[in-house]
């Protein structure tokens, strides 16, 4: 599925004064089968906010999203929502469902307004469980799982309607680092192996160096910027942007290579750490 | 759900109804019970009396039809507002339908004395009451449902001030204590005339409610989460509301004001079954119509005259409520 962006701007209805055009420039850009695409920027350039306009969730107020080259109001309610999986970020909830009634929720648009999830349903859930590898937490309770394994489950609610795009709001950013790598690799797995695409808020540039094909870069007063990773996040443009000086670290061992941007301002004087 | 517990959820109600029919001052049996019953249905050979006949099937069988219908309803209605707003602290008259029903049933009362026509007045206002809450609230499409229980906060103010006002120009003498009695709850004077205008409503409203309970689960999420699961979020939040609203005024027209069971229930039906809305529903009508049977039963048998409701399903339901959560530390997370 391509999914396709043109003109898109923004503005909050109490806030049209100060800021008539939320976005400094039009939003564009166009993402292919199973490619990534990562959000950049920081906080309030209306990056979640993005999201929900990408997926119609709120109105593009100038411009709009096509979908293999339709726009997204010719779509139904139903039809979008089995193409793409919305993933927020993991939270409390009130009521603790198990697992497996979370995730089955996930099948909405395929079950009618009148019926509840049938057999069938159960084991669409099942089997995205398995996919992202939590299958054994199927019973449990989501308020007794850990907060990776939580957004582990709600990859799996959106997996459930077999959808063409994943939309992922932050969904690493309150985790340990090991649980940061297990949802990364879960979502590379799911665009080289399922050729889902997806598009992915973050604020760590190595996990953009990681998955992304392309990136888009916003803040506020600032044009936005579209292109391939290492075009957009050189370090004058980081700085430009996140107002902070980022320093280009590569390591690269026999066929492997790394690369992230780190904070020159964490640095230290040397015979302070000696 | 386990079979078994499909099944208890309909014989209980049924067994304690039929107990339930032979308590009171006047005693009765239960194999003469099952006789009046059933001779409706069969042809059998009278051995009761007249008295026991008029006792069984027109005084004790209407009213105890209306408290499992009430109890049944205002439990459902409870889960599924509980399960909508995210908070386990709501019950049904969150939006002020229980508000605007007693002020109705109060006006009806203080111009035309009890009956029919404050009966009507009592599912009118209840009616408005929503009106009213939803043009404070729901003018805009994706209000948050925090606003829904702000200005159900304002529209139960605005009407329990209204209600005071009835009570203040009332006669002392005999419109205010019924006033007073009627917003109390009771099912005193429960007739077929009150089940055939408050039961149709009621059961309506829980057919509806019923029909979306796996639903609920959805309403449970953020708003972005449940909508991205595609589905109707503002048409399915007023469809819940609306059966919600029929039960709850329809209640407040035949029985008064029934605190606690709406709020109690829920909690009790969630520590047995789990969270899923889709048990946690049906469970409910059952543990909730048992309930109030038998709390309704206490009212008529303990003393001479008849207790009014809502003091006996909190002074009962609290220790018991209290023992509960105590035990289980709530269960709902």
């Amino acid at each position: 599925m391509k999914i396709e962006v043109q003109d898109g701007n923004y503005y909050y209805d109490h806030k049209r004064e100060q800021r008539p055009n939320l976005y400094e420039t039009d939003i564009n850009f166009t993402l292919n089968n199973g490619e990534i695409m990562a959000i950049l920027g920081p906080n309030g350039a209306g990056k979640t906010t993005m999201l929900k306009c990408i997926t119609g969730l709120l109105e593009w107020k100038k411009g709009q999203t096509f979908i293999d080259d339709k726009p997204l109001k010719s779509y139904s309610r139903k039809e979008i929502w089995k193409r793409i999986g919305y993933v927020p970020q993991a939270h409390k909830m009130i009521f603790g469902f198990t697992i497996e009634d979370l995730v089955v929720m996930g099948r909405a648009p395929y079950i009618s307004m009148l019926a509840k999830p049938s057999k069938k349903d159960y084991e669409a859930a099942y089997k995205s469980l398995e996919a992202v590898g939590i299958l054994h937490l199927a019973k449990k309770s989501c308020n007794e799982v850990s907060g990776g394994e939580l957004q582990l489950a709600l990859i799996a609610r959106t997996l459930v309607s077999d959808p063409e795009v994943l939309i992922l709001d932050e969904p690493e950013s309150h985790l340990d680092i090991q649980k940061q790598i297990i949802i990364l690799q879960t979502i590379k797995k799911l665009s080289t192996e399922h050729g889902i695409s997806c598009i992915i808020n973050t604020h760590y540039p190595n996990h953009a160096f990681y998955l992304a094909n392309h990136v888009l870069m916003t803040a506020k007063k600032k044009k936005v910027i579209h292109g391939k990773v290492r075009e957009v996040m050189t370090e004058p443009q980081m700085k430009e942007y996140f107002g902070i000086e980022l320093k280009k670290i590569i390591y690269e061992e026999d066929n492997y290579l790394l690369e992230t941007m780190v904070p020159k301002e964490l640095g230290q004087e040397k015979n302070i750490i000696f | 759900m386990k079979k078994w517990t499909i099944a208890l959820c309909w014989i209980l109600p049924i067994v304690v109804a039929l107990v339930s029919l032979g308590i009171g001052r006047y005693t009765i049996d239960l194999p003469e019970i099952l006789k009046i019953l059933f001779s409706h249905v069969f042809p059998l050979p009278k051995t009761w009396s007249n008295m026991e006949e008029t006792v069984v099937m027109n005084i004790r069988l209407p009213r105890i039809l209306l408290a499992i219908l009430i109890g049944g309803g205002l439990s459902i209605a409870g889960a599924s507002f509980q399960g909508m707003f995210a908070n386990p602290l709501v019950s049904p008259d969150i939006l002020g339908v229980s508000a605007g029903a007693g002020f109705g049933a109060s006006l009806g009362i203080l111009l035309f004395n009890t009956g029919f026509i404050a009966q009507f007045f009592a599912l009118i206002f209840g009616l408005c009451a929503i009106g009213f809450t939803f043009m404070i609230a729901g003018y805009k499409k994706d209000s948050p449902l925090f606003m829904y229980v702000l200005a159900g906060v304002v529209t139960s103010a605005l009407f329990q001030a209204l209600v005071s006002l009835t009570k203040f120009v009332a006669d002392p003498e005999d419109k205010l204590p019924a006033i007073t009695y009627f917003l109390m709850g009771s099912l005193g004077t429960a007739s077929y005339h009150d089940l055939i205008i408050g039961g149709p409503i009621i059961i309506i409203g829980m057919i509806i409610l019923y029909i979306l309970r796996w639903r609920i689960n959805l309403l449970t999420l953020p708003d972005d989460e449940a909508k991205s699961l595609g589905i109707p979020l503002t048409r399915l939040k007023w469809t819940v509301i609306f059966g919600a609203t029929l039960i709850t005024a329809a209640s407040v027209a035949v029985a008064g004001i029934v605190g606690w069971v709406g709020l109690i229930i829920p909690h009790v039906a969630r520590m047995l079954v789990g969270n899923n809305n889709q048990h946690v529903l049906p469970v409910s009508v059952s543990i909730g119509a048992v309930y109030l049977l038998l709390i309704d039963t206490v009212a008529r048998s303990i003393t001479a005259t008849e207790i009014p409701l809502s003091i006996l399903t909190a002074i009962i339901g609290a220790p018991f409520f209290a023992i509960l959560l105590r035990k289980t530390g709530g269960g709902w997370s």
